[in-house]
């Protein structure tokens, strides 16, 4: 009787480190790949906008298929802080001042830009301007479903792949 | 066997395995996480460089001069190594350290570049008995090559041999011989290259000989008067001539104009009236785009006659050729896709390319580690070096984890005084804000009577005054959010500024835009600081309209 529970545990564990074990392994891996190539892709998908001053739609659907290539499905957050320098120089030419005004930035959003893209094709933006891209995975990847089998963490947000970068705008874009 | 047995070892199988791929990973996960980082420092210190030559020129009045642009620069350079080192620091770096990755930094200008980089020839002038030059020291000093020209020589048949020295905009000057003269008698002449109109409508410039008028695509060239600007104390009237601006002051009746904290009158009425009444006839009747456009249609007329078959093939370089025909093809010189342009361009790409691979490879005698290369820059990078101004920065032989780290950034400064370029002159409206000229708004929401005056996007800029430490604006307009601030309505359809306004709607309006443009264009670029102009201001004024 217990041989054969014994026999009956053994199996199981063979099975878990025969299938299971490799399995959880190489979507891990394959997460740290997807991991790399997303945050590659922002990065670059950033700094191209940094430099050339302007977002065109060829640009932003080449970096949500390259996204999406790797086999996910993607949230896609952008942030484009615009700044407006006309407080500051209302401030400068009221009265002699040895304090130059504040700017203040004003933000346009996901939604905004991609309804701009739909109709003006492009997006320019000025030296100044803050762009911010975060790009968090939406349905579970192949690692995520396996550990969930054993743990589940709670939240509604909980995603794996997270890729954010940003930084300003050094050109005028035309 | 047993099956535990066989499942032991299974595990001392795939478990190192496992290890070795997961180490693996993460070595390349660090490797590109470490490479992104040195890009964004490599980007963010080029742009602090560019960010220091652009304040230290701006407020520096004489910064057109060589000398004072050559410090400016100097200063920029310790800018991008300061900001390098705070952020290699972290690992290690020090400045000195920096400086043998660095393989150059290129500063391209207005009509040439200078490329810092290492040398080992030195001259030493303390040991009292004069020059004594080494060529082989072991000493590496750092320091900027001399002034490169964009430039190109020429020779069509057996008696023209010439130099034209290109800009990034349609400025060139002719040097050497043609058709068996010396050029104009004295060997060298310089202007801006219009195309030349036949008729009043057509695109170019018309000159009337009858009623001694000139107009550009159909519209009358005229003066202007008592342009105004804000200093720290009101509203003066002034006129910028060879990159300065000189100011009347009416109550003291003196012309002058600012350098540094002090005002350095240039001439007083009780002095020298004749003199005085000259600027403020000038001030009054501003005929600095008649005069732009009278010497550019005397140059082009010039061009056209002696050098209108010029062709690439007669260049003594190996340049591309791009095309099919003249360089100076009379039709539409000042869009981008002319014949004239093309070449332009590629004169500029040839010249930096072959001086930045000698200086690269160069470096490799400096260093005893890396194989510098020149990487290959891609066509929007070389797009922005042959129509701004900028800087280009390489960083090549750190060593991250799995690779060596080889990167450039190429950065363009969008605030300088050298280049008027067609997108920076700005219209202001009788509401009090300022438009770029293809904001569609101007046609659609605006009369003919409400729209002022064509103005130089620098004088919108807060400028500090050196003397009292206040700031304050040149012009009082404020940016309208539609084109300068957010950028809806601007209409970017044609590829350039000429392009739009020849294609608008023949409206009242459209009449009125194009004659601030055209004017506006024409008196910014007549009074830049060019290095052919007298420098005195007097026979400046003598020769213009």
């Amino acid at each position: 009787m217990s041989d054969t529970f014994i026999t009956i545990i053994a199996i199981f564990l063979a099975a878990i480190l025969m299938f299971v074990f490799p399995l959880m392994t190489l979507a891990d891996r394959n997460d740290d790949v997807t991991q790399l190539t997303v945050q590659t892709a922002t990065t670059e998908f950033v700094d191209d906008i940094r430099r050339t001053g302007k977002l065109t739609e060829d640009k932003y659907n080449s970096f949500v298929s390259s996204i999406v290539a790797t086999g996910n499905a993607y949230d896609v957050e952008l942030e484009f802080q615009i700044l407006d320098e006309n407080p500051a120089k209302k401030d400068t030419q009221s009265t002699g001042t040895t304090v130059i005004g504040e700017n203040i930035y004003y933000s346009v959003y996901t939604t905004q830009i991609e309804t701009r893209l739909g109709n003006d094709h492009q997006y320019i933006l000025k030296e100044g301007d803050i762009v911010s891209v975060s790009v968090k995975n939406r349905g579970a990847t192949l690692a995520q479903t396996l550990r969930n089998v054993y743990y589940r963490v709670t939240g509604n947000d909980t995603y794996t792949i997270y890729a954010s970068w940003a930084g300003t705008v050094t050109v005028n874009g035309k | 066997m047993k099956l535990q047995g066989l499942a032991i070892i299974f595990i001392l199988i795939i478990l190192p395995i496992t290890l070795i791929i997961g180490e693996y990973a993460n070595a390349q996960k660090e490797t590109i996480a470490l490479e992104q980082k040195y890009d964004s420092s490599l980007i963010n210190a080029t742009h602090d460089a560019l960010k220091a030559f652009q304040i230290n020129t701006f407020n520096d009045a004489a910064s057109d001069i060589a000398d004072s642009k050559i410090s400016s620069i100097e200063a920029s350079v310790n800018a991008f190594y300061n900001s390098m080192e705070s952020s290699f620091g972290m690992q290690g770096y020090s400045q000195a350290d920096l400086q043998s990755y660095v393989p150059a930094i290129v500063y391209t200008m207005y009509d040439g570049y200078y490329i810092y980089s290492p040398y080992t020839n030195v001259a030493d002038l303390s040991s009292g008995t004069g020059l004594n030059i080494d060529l082989n020291s072991n000493n590496i000093q750092y320091g900027f090559k001399p002034y490169v020209y964009y430039s190109c020589r020429y020779t069509m048949g057996s008696n023209s041999d010439f130099v034209i020295n290109y800009s990034l905009d349609n400025h060139i000057t002719v040097q050497g011989t043609v058709n068996g003269e010396p050029v104009k008698g004295t060997g060298i002449y310089s202007g801006y290259l219009l195309t030349i109109a036949n008729s009043i409508d057509d695109e170019g410039i018309y000159y009337d000989r009858i009623n001694n008028k000139y107009y550009y695509s159909g519209i009358e060239i005229k003066a202007e008067s008592n342009l105004t600007e804000y200093l720290i104390d009101g509203e003066y009237k002034y006129i910028k001539l060879n990159g300065t601006k000189y100011y009347w002051d009416e109550h003291e009746e003196n012309i002058f104009y600012i350098l540094g904290r002090n005002r350095i009158k240039q001439v007083e009425k009780s002095a020298n009236e004749e003199v005085y009444n000259s600027y403020v006839e000038k001030i009054k009747n501003n005929t600095s785009a008649i005069s732009y456009y009278k010497q550019a249609y005397e140059f082009s007329t010039w061009v056209q006659e002696n050098l209108k078959d010029l062709k690439v093939s007669n260049a003594k370089a190996n340049m591309l050729d791009t095309g099919n025909g003249n360089i100076f093809q009379n039709k539409k010189i000042e869009y981008p896709s002319s014949n004239f342009n093309l070449h332009r361009k590629e004169v500029i790409r040839y010249s930096i390319e072959s001086n930045l691979s000698v200086a690269i490879a160069n470096f490799n005698n400096y260093t005893n580690s890396t194989n510098f290369q020149m990487p290959k820059l891609d066509e929007i990078e070389w797009e922005m070096l042959q129509n701004e101004v900028s800087i280009i920065s390489f960083l090549q032989g750190l060593n991250i984890g799995g690779k060596v780290y080889n990167g450039y950034t190429v950065v363009t400064n969008s605030k300088t005084e050298e280049i008027v370029k067609e997108e920076r002159i700005y219209i202001t409206t009788t509401d009090g804000y300022y438009h770029k000229t293809n904001d569609e708004d101007l046609i659609k929401e605006y009369a003919q009577d409400e729209l002022v005056l064509g103005v130089f996007d620098l004088d919108f800029e807060i400028r500090k005054d050196a003397s009292t430490g206040t700031y304050y604006t040149h012009k009082t307009e404020l940016g309208c959010y539609g084109s300068i601030i957010g950028q809806e309505k601007v209409d970017n359809s044609f590829g350039s500024m000429y392009e739009y306004l020849r294609n608008l709607e023949d409206i009242e309006q459209a009449k009125k835009i194009k004659q601030i443009y055209y004017i506006s264009i024409g008196r910014e670029r007549f009074g830049m600081y060019k290095v052919e102009n007298p420098s005195n201001i007097t026979s400046i004024i003598d020769k213009m309209e």
